[in-house]
């Protein structure tokens, strides 16, 4: 892709996951668990994973839970942390994954999400509340990720989709 | 020049489709150990003890069996001695906490809890409040009862 274009790429993604970050603040979560939400935003990562390098949708995550964290005044706070790690570890996880065709986009959003649930789990047993306990809420998270996953894989294909009928015209 | 880079760009994206069937393992994987993970939370234990960790060290423990409020200090988001952060409350048997000086309130949120293995949290404040309970035994004998 052209470096121009390669900009505007990810700069139409990271206003695009912001949006639905800031909207997805309103939104409830079963579980009242620090930092958790529903992930909502990530069907825009899928979609950059699979239109950018790695460095590109690095670039839309890191972006992403940056301006996101200053715009609901929450950086440097615990929470800002468990987001971070949460949703670089997912890239990543997507990232490699991505680089088989072992997977469909399903597959690819559900395992960025385990990821990113156990690097936050991760973050609060070993650094921020240091106590194991913390893993009692794993499973609820897990079940949980794995359905907005789901939906994040059906919204990045449409998405996709919609994408490419408007650029051709 | 451009155009072709865009055409390679879409047949890529076409390429993978909505779902492969190893996706279907993946989501029977997850779903699987979090089920067994749920397993690890002693389900045949009646609760007793009241166990507050602050940075991950005990900091407390009390009996479920008395109703009663009790202070506790977190840890001091910003540093400095540390500050009354909660009021845990047990009552019948139900713990929970009160006047959080946290901003999100999410450990007033979590509700009561009365099961050994079941949680409270306070992130920013590094609290972390767990039961721990005893194994029933066959005619229904407790052990030593546990004070303060
Ligand atoms: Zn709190």
């Amino acid at each position: 892709m052209e470096n121009n274009q390669k900009v505007v790429r990810i700069a139409l993604y990271v206003s695009l996951a912001l949006a639905v970050y800031l909207i997805e603040a309103f939104i409830p979560v079963p579980v009242p668990i620090p930092g958790f939400k529903w992930g909502f935003s990530n069907f825009v990562v899928l979609m950059s994973l699979m239109a950018l390098d790695t460095r590109g949708v690095l670039w839309v995550v890191v972006l992403k839970v940056l301006l996101g964290s200053f715009l609901t005044g929450k950086f440097l706070s615990p929470v800002f942390f468990i987001s971070f790690f949460g949703n670089v570890s997912g890239a990543l996880a997507m990232i490699a994954v991505s680089k088989t065709s072992c997977f469909g986009y399903i597959g690819i959003s559900v395992i960025g999400a385990f990821a990113s649930n156990l690097a936050q789990i991760g973050i609060c047993g070993v650094w921020l509340l240091r106590s194991a306990y913390i893993w009692y809420f794993f499973p609820y998270i897990a079940v949980m990720g794995t359905v907005s996953s789901v939906l994040n894989a059906l919204v990045a294909k449409g998405g996709e989709q919609w994408f490419q009928t408007y650029q051709r015209t | 020049m451009a155009m072709d880079n865009r055409r390679n760009l879409f047949k890529k994206i076409s390429a993978r489709p909505l779902m492969r069937k190893n996706d279907l393992l993946v989501i029977g994987g997850v779903f699987v150990l979090s089920f067994a993970l749920s397993f690890l939370i002693p389900q045949h234990q009646t609760a007793s003890i009241v166990i507050v960790e602050v940075d991950g060290r005990e900091a407390y423990r009390f009996s479920i069996q008395k109703d009663s409020e009790y202070p506790i200090r977190g840890c001091h988001p910003v540093g400095g001695t540390n500050p009354v952060s909660h009021t845990l409350h047990i009552r019948d048997g139900q713990v929970y906490v009160e006047d959080a000086q946290c901003r999100d309130k999410l450990c007033e949120k979590m509700g009561k809890i009365d099961h050994p293995g079941q949680i409270i949290v306070c992130v920013p404040y590094k609290v972390l409040i767990r039961i721990e309970g005893y194994q029933v035994n066959e005619n229904g004998a407790s052990p030593d009862a546990v004070t303060r």
